[in-house]
């Protein structure tokens, strides 16, 4: 399947919403075992909302590899690009626990040590 | 109750100015009577005032009290200023916006993609950078994008966002965005509270830390484990220490400044219980490093 982006939601990948849609689309397929390529020729504007609602969320269900052999990207300048990049290096490791504390024990070492 | 006169003093933007602004913010907020602002004091006044002197007056009216601006007290260029930014109309004054080279004061109650993004490109950025390319105007775009997301889907505040920028004659643009919630540091402290650390652990940990830990990737408050979040503040400090550019941020008792030289953390004396965030941008496309000029799929 392929999804014009620009067709879905228009020039400005930005908003969350948008970003639901698409992967409301998407995911049906993923999980039927199809593939699916994402063109996003004439969109001008990408943020991160967009992408971790339409790219990230599909990290709950896929791994990377799946992903890497499953979704596809095209005209996607370097500007959308870093974004989905950023995005996929962070959504592989949200859905991993925190444990917070050990997050609060580092910091109050730094505040001892100085840092 | 006594009406209580605030005064208003010269305000440019540099952290001292910053924590005059949080002093008169809360001695406002504090008193629970009428507010006159007297500009008497007032010299000089920028945009990053503008922009938390609207989300006061607006807080303070919220609450059924009455604010206003001993105009009398106000000097020639200040008033000026005060008009041509929109700002005198939170206090039911007439403005000149209609005329005016001053990027104007807004108020958002929605995050509402297609007015902010507009306003942003036409209003705060091309007025000034006509020259500006098109690569580049959408890839600024999108990280102001970020400031704005961040500010509703976090702060957690009734009263909407808050703006106002400027453009300096030594070819530089400012933007300064407000918003009254409940404050990043506040935010990320109840955040592990609610995930088993005691309060007391919580209060040991300095402001400035916490607020490090919400600009690293991938932390967020939001406990929806079903979108990833926490990109934000990343990418849009990636950008602005890439590109020359200078983000300060002030949100409860921290403050954090990116720049080339890279981010610097401290607590502040003068808090402010929710966040704004101060951009400077270079209005010369030679310091830029296009990520759209990236190799792409």
């Amino acid at each position: 399947m392929e999804i014009t982006i620009v067709k879905a939601v228009g020039k400005r990948c930005l908003i969350q919403a948008d970003g639901q849609k698409i992967y409301d689309r998407v995911l049906p397929v993923l999980e039927g075992n199809g593939t699916v390529t994402l063109d996003f020729a004439s969109v001008e504007m990408f943020a991160s909302p967009f992408f971790n609602a339409a790219i990230g969320q599909l990290f709950k269900h896929f791994s990377k590899e799946d992903l890497e052999k499953r979704l596809h990207f095209k005209n996607i300048n370097g500007t959308g690009l870093t974004v989905l990049q950023r995005v996929i290096e962070n959504a592989t490791v949200y859905y991993q626990d925190k444990d917070y504390q050990k997050i609060v024990d580092e910091l109050l070492a730094e505040q001892v040590s100085g840092a | 109750m006594p009406v209580r006169t605030i005064y208003v003093p010269t305000i440019n933007d540099d952290q001292n100015d910053f924590g005059n602004l949080f002093k008169l913010f809360n001695e406002a907020l504090n008193y629970s009577g009428e507010i006159i602002l007297d500009f008497s004091q007032c010299q000089f006044i920028r945009p990053n005032a503008i922009a938390v002197i609207g989300c006061m007056g607006r807080v303070i009216q919220s609450r059924n009290r009455k604010i206003s601006i001993a105009t009398g007290s106000v000097g020639y260029n200040v008033l000026s200023f005060l008009r041509k930014s929109g700002l005198t109309g939170v206090f039911d004054l007439p403005s000149e916006t209609h005329n005016s080279n001053t990027i104007p004061y807004r108020e958002d109650l929605v995050l509402d993609q297609d007015n902010i993004i507009d306003f942003l490109s036409n209003k705060w950025l091309k007025a000034q950078w006509v020259s500006v390319s098109e690569k580049l105007l959408w890839e600024i775009m999108g990280n102001m994008w970020e400031i704005y997301s961040n500010a509703f889907e976090h702060s957690g505040t009734n009263h909407g966002v808050f703006t106002c920028g400027q453009y300096y004659r030594n070819d530089n643009v400012v933007l300064t965005v407000v918003d009254f919630g409940k404050g990043i540091v506040e935010n990320v402290r109840d955040f592990f509270i609610l995930n088993g650390i005691t309060e007391a652990q919580a209060r040991k940990v300095p402001d400035r830390k916490w607020l490090q830990w919400a600009f690293q990737r991938g932390n967020s408050t939001i406990s929806n484990k079903n979108v990833p979040r926490g990109m934000g503040l990343d990418l849009l400090k990636n950008f602005i220490s890439t590109n020359h550019g200078r983000l300060e941020l002030y949100s409860n008792n921290a403050h954090v400044v990116v720049d080339t030289t890279g981010e610097h953390y401290e607590d502040c004396k003068y808090g402010f219980s929710g966040t704004v965030v101060h951009i400077t941008l270079i209005c010369d496309e030679r310091y830029y490093r296009l990520r759209s000029e990236a190799p792409s799929l």
